[in-house]
Formats: structure tokens, C-alpha cells, sequence
């Protein structure tokens, strides 16, 4: 039965055109000092430059943080007063956990597709660096009762009350606040539950990191990458990383999961503008893909039912099917490696008939060329500021599309099949978003 | 401190010694007292002062016309200058002589010029300019022309030795069919603030059609790249290219990209980040600029060769890498670039390719051997490749910057530093923006008549010269 | 010159500064009252290789409220030239008391920003003293130096009360204090209200290296005749300045000048308005900042200041 069209195939078309991100750093180091909104107005800044938008106003800008301070109120509008677009330009704080920037490209795209605006910026920043540190609610109520007493007796009596344990501070964790465990504890459940093997999980974190090492000394992230604070390129990234140096690592989640197959805390931000295709010509700006369609799926991970990072394995065929695209379809598949167990786990449940078709209800997806999965690495080799990962798997997956189909066009010429994409990022709380793009 | 005359040099040293007390210490020392040199500034007038337009020599002069001073003066007038009919020991400092010398053709005309150039020189006030515009040698097909063509050379150029408070004088030489229209532009941009550094110069002007009046944004539709824009000269050009109209893409390695994207955000234009020895970089350069020429091609494009590094040693010392390195950033990259711009067929009526050498590239220099083929190799490049261009109406030229104080220059050895600022006859370094401004003005559509031609930067530095 | 090895501790900078300060005091009253011109130094002082790296530059921008960039906002290469300064001002050729000087003054030309991190070379050289209404203007003049490349020059003016009589009646060096004399009426459009934090001085103090105690403490402050401690000059110039940095950058080109002028001092926990008008009424042409208190009128003006694009760029 051939798939119903596309409700959406009668909106105009939203083209990713340019991104800028700063170069990932694993915590405490390069960007030690910097706040996420430091980060966002960098990456803003850099995304200015490169397409000439400094003083330009812009539809709208979509960005978060997962670890936000109470200041961070506002963190999107802030930063883009800082940066050098208009101080015109409206914002939108979103959240999403690991997810955040994508959400935020589906929103903007969408914006786009409507016609409700012409160009917009997508993204995300995160700093663990930057971690914001939370009183204990003794002390919150304590200061509260401070600041209502009348008089300075009734002061100092509130204080009284104050024990020394209330002055411990909460550093934010990693926790579900549900299941108390955390995410990759969660992980490793589901590893556990797949059977993932540890041999498999190091040799995919090991070709992360070869192939992000190649793509950067091919110069391609030459035009998606600004450098900030003295640093140009990923510093988690370890070129000559090797799976048997990663064998000699001790497991820290369930009995596979180690430092070296789960993604670090990061810092670094992300951004992607997106726009019409008519406001990208007349600014002589050469889109890279277009975004064809996306969704978000959340799992039932408090029960157990389903494991925490599993959110895309229900959203992905959701997409597929309304779209009338197979899996296979994609020349290039993003899954964002959380930790290398999460990609795996979730190939094996889109391959499994059983899987399928007592939880999707429908035949699997099917198994995929491991050449087109993630072929410039992912968030093992460049770490993962969690509400920039989306902005850089989008950039990366749209850049790769336009020399797919520049080289297409050189061997067929102007009539061969526009390659495609599609994405994958699972996120805090169960869920868990994909998109499809396409190349122009 | 916003002075007409500029604010406080950059220079400790002259700072110093030109407040009050340190002023007679340099003099008791014999030190040179660096002069103030006047820069361009939004909305200042042309000239410090009046100018005088003086005209010598026997024979009939190519800009005589029915207004008073000929095209020369009604050149100057249109720009705004305040002309006088001489120099009065009591009258106002003049901000600019300018000699019409086309019609100097006997060896008694030079003496004539000098006789009349003094008592003008005399009356100069600080940062003025002496212009002298003569016939090419050789034009004539006349010896003694010929003599006397070359001899205005001589004496330009030792004016400028002799001349004090920044003022500069050069030589502008017309080619046969050259005039007024031709001319217009090097003249305005000449006694113009913006050519503070350049001095004892000589540019030939040759004949050139449509040639448009100059202007006040004069690269309004142009889309300028500057290479190696991350940084000192090449930022300033960026700056300066944006001021004048021009759309920037800064150009500058990955590695220099935030510095890259402040530029670029600063000038509102685009960052390119492209290593220019890679071996896409031209294909990438064209693919990049083919988009923002836009399919009506409504934009000419100016391309500035400005990347540049150094990687010095004695010759004996000097291993192929470091060959390598210097020749390939210098000299192979633009010529790598150019001709691929030129294939594309993006470098169409009114282009500019400009160069930039070095004067000790020209002159060579100890430890420099790599460099200076490399610099020296640029002017050989312009030289050639402007007939390349001219059919389709694009010129060549190259800058050639002497002493300039930017990050390379650092690397000179402190005492040879010193010696670079003092030795040329405005008695400092130049600042990038001096660099930057004669890029600018070979990009003008004024700028037409001057051809394959290199233009040195340099406070009339002894090197070089 | 000297050329003292790097920036350190400023803390004994202070404590011999302190400790001649008596005698300078003395020097340039008896100076004052014979009528007898005190000069300033003729060197200067260099600082070779210094620079604003990461920690400090973010602990700038958490001071004073701007984001952390790759390089400077226009007032923080300040930090670099306070350094020499103090070493100046309290060399012992240096004749008035340093504790006893106050920034009136202060004139920036940024021709581009300095890099966070980027080693540089710092000059100072002092002029004066010139004549100003409430006694003797000191003006030191910096350059920050990249290589040979001058990216950054500032003029500061430091009033030593009552110390007119000191001056030569010529006036050494011509009208006093350029900086504060082209600045325009204070503008009146509130743009921001201010809480002055009561831990600015102390911030500021920690990135500066400016312990003056009239910053960090009440009653220091209150023995040498202020209300309550105050906030430095400077913070207040960083935080005005970072309100309108951004577009006044992107409409220069890169390249920023800063004046400013202070007045009444602003005290540390105080409310304040930020005032913030174009330059001639078109925001190209850069703005015009007031920093007020005193309620509706905003009678009491502690900063004016503009912040527009260099006139003479690079």
C-alpha cells in the first residue's frame, strides 16, 4: 500500500543554509570560565560572520541549555544581544534535555514552512563547566524567612534555626529524578537487555573517533567551526584511540559501559541557520539540504517497559511511515551516540522482526549499511554539550548531504536521486527526537 | 585628541618626544623627531590647506584648459580643495603644491620647476603633499624629453627627503593619451590623507576608457576578498574596502577564525575560513564567490592577495620546507587563485587583483631569500598578468609595504626595528591602515589608468627604493 | 624606561606607595605654597609579554556584566595598562601620593580588541601636571602593543585635590583633560536601573588589582571623606559600556572610542540609572552614557561617557 502523502507536503520548503559551533571541550578545561551564554553568543557570533548576517534581523532565534542558572532566564535573547545580529531579533527559549537543539530546528523549520517567518537560527549550548549549584531547601526557606522577618530579633531567630547540614550546596545530576538512576546507569539496562557486546561497543566509539579525526583534517568542519578561546577543534577527540586501548578500560555502567564507550560531560554550543529558500537566494546563500519532516516519540522508561535512550526507535519509524521512506533510504544516518550501547541498542531493536512487531506493530526496519551510520563520527569523539548536539548533528548530516549530491551530479549528472538523511537524538526524561533531510 | 592632524601616533617614542620636554631632548640628541602623520578621517576636508597648482615647462601642457589652473585644478576644486594663485610668506600653510609638468621637455624646464617649487615648498604646512605630474620618459620619442621625463623623477624624490612634518611628494607619469580623466583619481588619492605613507613614489598613469569621476564610496557594488584578514594589514584592508562601499569576504586560515569572524562581523561582511594552499582552495574560492557575484554578475570583484608569512634563515640554512611554506602562501597561492577566478570568468569588467609585495622583498634582505623571491615574484606576477586583464577590463597592481607595524614585523630583531622606522624620510613605521588605503585605491574604477604597476608603502624608506 | 618584570601581586606596589605617601604629600604642598612647579617623570614603563588570559578575562566579564568573548571588551585592556600605571605612580620619582589620586578621566582608542590571552607589550608614560579647577591633572598614556601593532591607547586623567598650586603657571601641557572636555550633555533616557552590588568593589578589585580601600571598605572609605565604600571608576565604565558594546562595535568597524568623565562617586549597594541616547541622534554615529542618581531629576551624575566608532580607525 503506497503511503498517504505527507500532510505537510503542501508547505513550502525550509533549507538548512549555514551552522557555526565552537569547537567541543571536555569539562573544566578550555572553557572552564565561559558560561553557556558565552558559548551561544560564540557560536552566534561565528554564524554572523559567515554568512554576513551582523546587523541582520532574523525571524527568530530558537536555543536552550540543559543546565541553566536562574539567570540563564531569558539565556536565547541574551546571548543574541550580545552577538552581532539585531538586537531585534526575537528568541525563544526552549527545553528539551539532550534533544534541545533539534526540537529547536523542528520548531524554527516548521515557523519556516508555514510561512510564518523567513529565516530563523536553531541551537543549543550547554556548560557542565558552568553548572549551576542549587542551595538545599532548608537553606531556601531559611533565607526566605530571613528576608520576611520584620525585625532584626526575628532575623537573627530565623537564622538560629539554621543547621550546619542545610549549607550543603546540590550540584545538578545526571539523575532521573524518577528512577534516582542515572543516565548511564540507564544505559546499561538496556545494553544489558540487547545484549550488547562490550567488543561492540569499543569498536563503534573507536571509528568515532577515526572518523571525526578524518573529517576535521579534511577540512571539513573548516566552514561549520569558529574557533573560541584559543581552541580550534574537539578536544575530546583522541585520534589514535584504539580498540584495544579502549579494552583496557574498567567498566563504570553495568559490565560494558566504560569511559571510553560513554560520551564525557562537554561544553560548547551549537547553531544552524535555517530559512525559505527564496530569502537564502537573496542573500546568495547556497542551502545545504532542506528538512523534510521530523517527530518525537517518548517511552514508558519508569516502568522498565522500555529503556531510557529508546525514545527514536518508536519516533524513526513513525517518520518513515508518513514520509513513505525506509530506513535504507538514507545515504546518511545520524544516531547521536550518547553512549555507544544507545546506538547499537536501538540498530537492534529497528533489525529485530520480534521487536517489531510486537511493539512497533510493523515488519523491522531493518538492518543498515554501518558505512552510511554516522560516517564523520559522533558524540563519542566530540563529546556532547547536551543541548548542542542536535545543532551539531544537523550541520554535520546537511553538510554531508551537499557533497553527496554535488558528487552525484559530477558522475550522473543534474538527474540523479537527491541523497538523504536522517537523524536521531535520544534525550533525558524517555524521549527522544528524528528528523529527515534532503539534499537540494 | 580628535585633532585634525590625528590623534597620538602609536609610537611611544614619538609620543615622547613630541610633548614639550622630551621634544628638546630629542633635538639636544640629534634623535629624528617623528612627525604626526594626518590620516583619513570621516568628514575631514581633502586638504589640511589650500593648494597651489603650478604649471612648467616649454612646451604646451596636457591639462591646459579655459579654467583658471587647468584640468588639474578644477580636479582638485571638485574635491573640494580651496585653491591659491601662489604662496604668500604670510598666507596660510599650503596643504598641497601640485606641478603640472606634462610640457617639461628641455633641461632648462627642470631648473624652471625647481626654481618654482621652492618658494611653495617653503610655505608647506604639516602632512602636505607635493604632486608632480609629468610626461612619461620616452613618450616623446625625444632624448632630451627623455632626460627631462627622468629627471623629474630626481627631483620628486629629493624633495621628499627634504621635506619635514609628514609632508610626502610623488611623481605621477603620464602615459601618451593619458589626461585629466585619467589622472584624477591617483592625484586625489595622492594629496589625500589616505596616502600618509606613500612617498618619493612614481606612478605611471596609461590611457583608459569609461573612466568614472572619483567618488565618495567609490567600491559601492563591489565584492572585495582579502586574504590573510584575520590579522594587522589584512584587517585593516577589510576595514578600509568596507568603508569605502565595498561587500568583504575575509579570508583567513581555520585556525585564525574567531579572529577571522570578528573582522568579518566587524565589517559586515562574510568569513571565509580557507587555507589558500589547499589544494581545493581555489575551487572552494570560486564556488564561494560564484554564489555572491550573483547570476547578473552586478558585482565586480576586487581580490587581495594579502596572506603572507615569513620563515626566515640565511640562505645556507634555508631547507625545503621553509622554501616551500614562504613560496607556496606568497606567490603560488595567488597565482594558483587568480587563474582559476580568471577561468571561472569572475574576473570581469572593472575587477582589481591586488598584489602585495614587500620593499624588502625588492631589495632583497638577510634572511630572507625565500621571502623576497616570493614578494619580488609578486611584482614579476602583476606586471604580467595585467595585459591578461585588460581585455577584460580588470587591472593588476601590487603594494609593496615598507616598514609596518604589525605581528610579522615583530619578529625583526629590536635594533634592525628601530632602524626600519628611522631610516625612511617620514621617519617612522606606517601602520597597516596605510597599507590598507593604497589597496583601496588601486580598487577604485578611478584607479584604471594605473596598470601592473607596484606601489611601494613605505615612508620613502632607503630600502627599497 | 624601566622595564619591570611582569604584573604579580600589586600588593607591595601599594604598601610602598603608602608608605611614601606622607612625604610626597608634603613634598608637593611645600611645592604648592612656594609656588614651585612639581614635574612629572619623563620615562615611562614598559611591561613586556603580559596579558588578560581566560580566568581573569571571564572574571572581568562576570564583574561587570558582559559576555566572556575570545577577545576584549574596549575598556579591558585597561587592566593591563593599570598595572603600569601603578608602578608609575608609585615609582618614588612620582611626586604626588598615590592614595591621595582620584580617576577623573579616561579616553580610549581601540583599534581593534585584544585577544583574550594575546601576549602584549604595555606603555605608560605620565604628562603633566595640568591645570585643572580642583587642583593638579596627571594624565598617563598607554599603548597596549601586539608585535609593533598599537591595538588598544588610553589616556588616563588622575586628579591630585588641591594640588593646583603646583602646576606651572604655563600649564604644561595645554588644556586639561581632552577626553572630558569633548563629552556632550549627560544624556536623561533611563535605558537601565542599577543595583549597585554591594561585592563590585571587591570583584573589581580582584580582576583590576586596584585595592584601593575606598572600594572594598566603609569605613576606610569613610575615614578619607566618602559616604560609603564606592564603586571603581572603571567598573562603572565597563558596565555602561557593555550595555551598548555590541552595536557600537559592529557600527565601527571594530575599531571603538571611549571617553569618559566621572563625577559624583557612586556608592557600592546604591541604586543608579544607566542613561543611554545616540550620538547625534543616529545610533551609526555611536552614544552618549550617563550613569545618574538622585531620583526623577537624576540630579547627581557620577559617569558621562560616550562610546562611539574611532575617528582615525586602525
Amino acid at each position: 500500500m503506497a503511503p498517504a502523502p505527507s500532510p505537510s507536503a503542501h508547505l513550502r520548503s525550509a533549507v538548512v543554509v549555514a551552522a557555526d559551533r565552537t569547537p567541543f571541550s571536555r569539562t573544566g578545561r578550555a572553557y572552564a570560565r565561559a558560561s553557556s551564554q558565552d558559548l551561544l553568543t560564540a557560536a552566534l557570533d561565528g554564524l554572523a560572520a559567515r554568512t554576513g548576517l551582523a546587523g541582520e534581523r532574523l525571524g527568530t532565534v530558537v536555543a536552550g541549555a540543559v543546565l541553566r542558572h536562574s539567570r540563564d532566564l531569558n539565556i536565547t535573547r541574551e546571548a543574541v544581544l550580545s552577538s552581532a545580529l539585531a538586537p531585534t531579533t526575537p528568541t525563544t527559549d526552549l527545553a528539551m534535555a539532550c534533544a534541545t537543539g533539534l526540537e529547536a530546528a523542528v520548531i524554527v523549520s516548521n515557523a519556516i514552512r508555514v510561512g510564518q517567518v523567513e529565516s530563523g537560527i536553531a541551537g543549543g549550548a550547554d556548560s557542565a563547566s558552568d553548572a549551576p549549584l542549587a542551595v538545599g531547601d532548608d537553606l531556601r526557606r531559611t533565607a526566605l524567612a530571613v528576608r520576611g522577618a520584620r525585625s532584626a530579633p526575628a532575623r537573627i531567630r530565623a537564622l538560629a534555626r539554621l543547621r550546619p547540614s542545610a549549607l550543603r550546596v546540590e550540584a545538578p545530576r545526571n539523575a532521573e529524578p524518577r528512577t534516582g538512576l542515572s543516565m548511564g546507569e540507564h544505559a546499561a539496562l538496556t545494553a544489558a537487555a540487547w545484549g550488547v557486546s562490550r567488543q561492540a561497543q569499543d569498536a563503534l566509539a573507536a571509528r568515532s573517533h577515526h572518523a571525526l579525526a578524518r573529517a576535521w583534517d579534511d577540512g571539513f568542519f573548516d566552514d561549520l567551526v569558529t574557533g573560541y578561546l584559543g581552541l580550534h577543534r574537539d578536544d575530546v577527540l583522541r585520534p589514535s584511540t584504539s580498540v584495544e586501548a579502549l579494552a583496557a578500560l574498567g567498566p563504570v555502567f553495568g559490565d560494558t559501559m566504560t569511559a571510553g564507550n560513554s560520551t564525557p560531560l562537554t561544553d560548547g554550543a551549537a547553531v544552524v541557520l535555517l530559512a525559505s529558500e527564496e530569502w537564502a537566494a537573496q542573500r546568495s546563500l547556497r542551502p545545504l539540504a532542506r528538512v523534510v519532516d521530523a517527530e518525537s516519540a517518548a517511552v514508558d522508561f519508569v516502568t522498565g517497559t522500555d529503556g531510557l535512550l529508546t525514545a527514536p526507535v518508536y519516533a524513526m519509524p513513525r517518520l518513515l511511515d508518513r514520509i513513505g521512506w525506509t530506513l535504507q533510504d538514507a545515504d546518511v544516518l545520524e544516531v547521536h551516540e550518547a553512549f555507544a550501547s544507545t546506538v547499537l541498542a536501538t540498530l537492534a531493536a529497528w533489525e529485530s522482526e520480534q521487536f517489531c512487531a510486537e511493539r512497533l506493530g510493523r515488519p523491522a526496519l531493518g538492518a543498515v549499511d554501518r558505512s552510511r551510520l554516522n560516517p564523520l563520527g559522533s558524540s563519542l569523539a566530540t563529546g556532547h554539550p547536551f543541548a548542542a548536539t542536535g545543532g551539531r548533528v544537523l550541520a554535520t548530516a546537511a553538510k554531508q548531504l551537499h557533497q553527496i549530491a554535488a558528487q552525484r551530479e559530477q558522475q550522473h549528472g543534474p538527474g540523479a536521486p537527491k541523497p538523504r538523511a536522517l537523524l536521531s537524538v535520544c534525550a533525558a526524561g524517555g524521549q527522544g527526537v528524528v528528523m529527515a533531510l534532503e539534499a537540494l | 585628541m580628535a585633532r585634525p592632524g590625528g590623534g597620538p601616533s602609536r609610537d611611544l617614542y614619538a609620543e615622547l618626544v613630541r610633548t614639550g620636554p622630551g621634544a628638546a631632548v630629542a633635538q639636544r640628541l640629534g634623535l629624528p623627531r617623528p612627525a604626526v602623520l594626518r590620516r583619513h578621517a570621516d568628514g575631514q576636508p581633502l586638504l589640511a590647506g589650500p593648494a597651489l597648482v603650478l604649471t612648467t615647462g616649454g612646451e604646451p601642457s596636457v591639462f591646459r584648459t579655459r579654467e583658471a589652473g587647468g584640468a588639474l585644478a578644477s580636479v582638485l576644486r571638485g574635491a573640494g580643495a580651496h585653491l591659491v594663485e601662489r604662496a604668500e610668506a604670510d598666507g596660510p600653510r599650503l596643504g598641497a603644491v601640485v606641478v603640472d609638468a606634462t610640457g617639461a621637455a628641455r633641461v632648462d624646464d627642470l631648473a624652471a620647476l625647481g626654481l618654482a617649487l621652492g618658494p611653495a615648498v617653503r610655505r608647506l604646512g604639516p602632512s602636505a603633499r607635493v604632486v608632480v605630474v609629468g610626461p612619461a620618459p620616452g613618450s616623446a620619442g625625444d632624448p632630451e624629453a627623455a632626460a627631462v621625463a627622468q629627471g623629474l623623477e630626481g627631483v620628486v624624490r629629493t624633495v621628499g627627503k627634504e621635506l619635514r612634518a609628514g609632508a610626502t611628494a610623488n611623481l605621477l607619469r603620464l602615459a601618451p593619451g593619458a589626461g585629466a580623466a585619467e589622472v584624477a583619481g591617483p592625484l586625489l588619492f595622492l594629496v589625500s590623507a589616505r596616502s600618509a605613507f606613500v612617498d618619493g613614489q612614481v606612478v605611471e598613469v596609461a590611457a583608459a576608457e569609461g573612466l568614472p569621476a572619483p567618488v565618495a564610496a567609490p567600491l559601492d557594488g563591489a565584492l572585495a576578498v582579502v586574504t590573510g584578514a584575520a590579522r594587522g594589514i589584512g584587517r585593516a584592508t577589510a576595514q578600509v574596502l568596507a568603508r569605502q562601499g565595498a561587500r568583504v569576504v575575509a579570508v583567513d586560515v581555520p585556525a585564525a577564525s574567531a579572529d577571522l569572524a570578528a573582522t568579518a562581523n566587524a565589517v559586515r561582511g562574510h568569513a571565509l575560513a580557507l587555507d589558500v594552499t589547499a589544494a581545493d582552495a581555489p575551487q572552494r574560492l570560486v564556488e564561494h564567490l560564484g554564489a555572491h557575484l550573483g547570476a547578473g554578475g552586478d558585482r565586480r570583484l576586487v581580490l587581495v592577495h594579502n596572506a603572507g608569512i615569513t620563515r626566515d634563515r640565511l640562505l645556507v640554512n634555508l631547507d625545503a620546507a621553509r622554501w616551500d611554506a614562504v613560496l607556496g602562501v606568497n606567490l603560488a597561492a595567488p597565482l594558483r587563485l587568480t587563474s582559476a577566478l580568471l577561468e571561472a570568468g569572475l574576473l570581469g569588467e572593472g575587477a582589481r587583483v591586488v598584489g602585495v609585495s614587500s620593499t624588502s622583498g625588492l631589495a632583497g634582505n638577510r634572511g630572507q631569500a625565500n621571502y623576497a623571491a616570493s614578494k619580488a615574484g609578486v611584482a614579476g606576477w602583476v606586471r604580467a598578468l595585467d595585459p591578461q586583464l585588460a581585455a577584460a577590463g580588470a587591472t593588476a597592481n601590487a603594494v609593496a609595504p615598507g616598514f609596518v607595524e604589525t605581528e610579522m614585523t615583530a619578529r625583526i630583531p629590536p635594533l634592525l626595528r628601530q632602524l626600519g622606522r628611522r631610516t625612511a624620510s617620514l621617519q617612522q613605521g606606517g601602520r597597516p591602515v596605510d597599507v590598507a588605503e593604497a589597496v583601496a585605491w588601486l580598487a577604485e574604477p578611478a584607479s584604471a589608468g594605473v596598470r601592473g604597476q607596484v606601489v611601494r608603502v613605505c615612508g620613502q624608506a632607503l630600502v627599497g627604493a | 624606561m624601566s622595564t619591570p618584570s611582569g604584573s604579580g601581586s600589586l600588593a607591595p606596589v601599594y604598601a610602598r606607595a603608602v608608605l611614601s605617601a606622607r612625604r610626597k604629600g608634603a613634598a608637593v604642598r611645600s611645592a604648592a605654597a612656594r609656588g614651585e612647579p612639581v614635574v612629572v617623570p619623563a620615562g615611562g614603563v614598559v611591561l613586556a609579554g603580559v596579558a588578560v588570559d581566560a580566568d581573569r578575562a571571564a572574571a572581568l566579564a562576570r564583574a561587570t556584566g558582559v559576555p566572556l568573548r575570545p577577545v576584549l571588551p574596549a575598556v579591558g585592556p585597561h587592566l593591563l595598562a593599570f598595572t603600569a600605571q601603578l608602578q608609575l605612580m608609585s615609582a618614588e620619582a612620582f611626586p604626588f601620593p598615590l592614595p591621595g589620586l582620584v580617576h577623573v578621566t579616561q579616553h580610549v582608542r581601540q583599534h581593534r580588541p585584544l585577544g583574550v590571552g594575546e601576549r602584549a607589550e604595555v606603555r605608560v608614560a605620565a604628562r603633566g601636571p595640568l591645570v585643572h579647577p580642583k587642583g593638579a591633572l596627571v594624565e598617563l598614556v598607554s599603548q597596549v602593543v601586539v608585535g609593533d601593532e598599537t591595538v588598544w591607547e588610553g589616556t588616563s586623567g588622575y586628579l591630585a585635590r588641591g594640588a593646583g598650586g603646583a602646576v606651572s603657571s604655563g600649564g604644561a601641557g595645554g588644556a586639561a583633560g581632552s577626553a572630558a572636555t569633548d563629552l556632550p550633555e549627560p544624556p536623561a533616557r533611563t535605558a537601565a536601573r542599577w543595583r549597585v552590588p554591594a561585592h563590585a568593589g571587591r570583584a573589581y578589585a580582584a580582576v583590576s588589582g586596584d585595592a584601593n580601600p575606598i572600594h572594598l571598605s566603609r569605613l576606610a572609605a569613610r575615614a578619607l571623606g566618602f559616604p560609603g565604600a564606592i564603586a571603581h571608576g572603571m567598573w562603572t565604565l565597563a558596565r555602561a559600556v557593555g550595555q551598548v558594546e555590541p552595536q557600537a562595535v559592529a557600527a565601527a568597524v571594530g575599531a571603538v572610542e571611549v571617553r569618559a568623565r566621572w563625577g559624583a562617586p557612586l556608592l557600592l549597594g546604591a541604586r543608579a540609572e544607566l542613561c543611554v541616547e545616540p550620538l547625534d541622534g543616529r545610533r551609526a554615529s555611536g552614544w552618549a552614557l550617563a550613569v545618574r542618581s538622585g531620583g526623577r531629576s537624576g540630579e547627581r551624575v557620577h559617569l558621562t561617557a560616550t562610546a562611539a566608532p574611532l575617528s582615525t580607525p586602525s
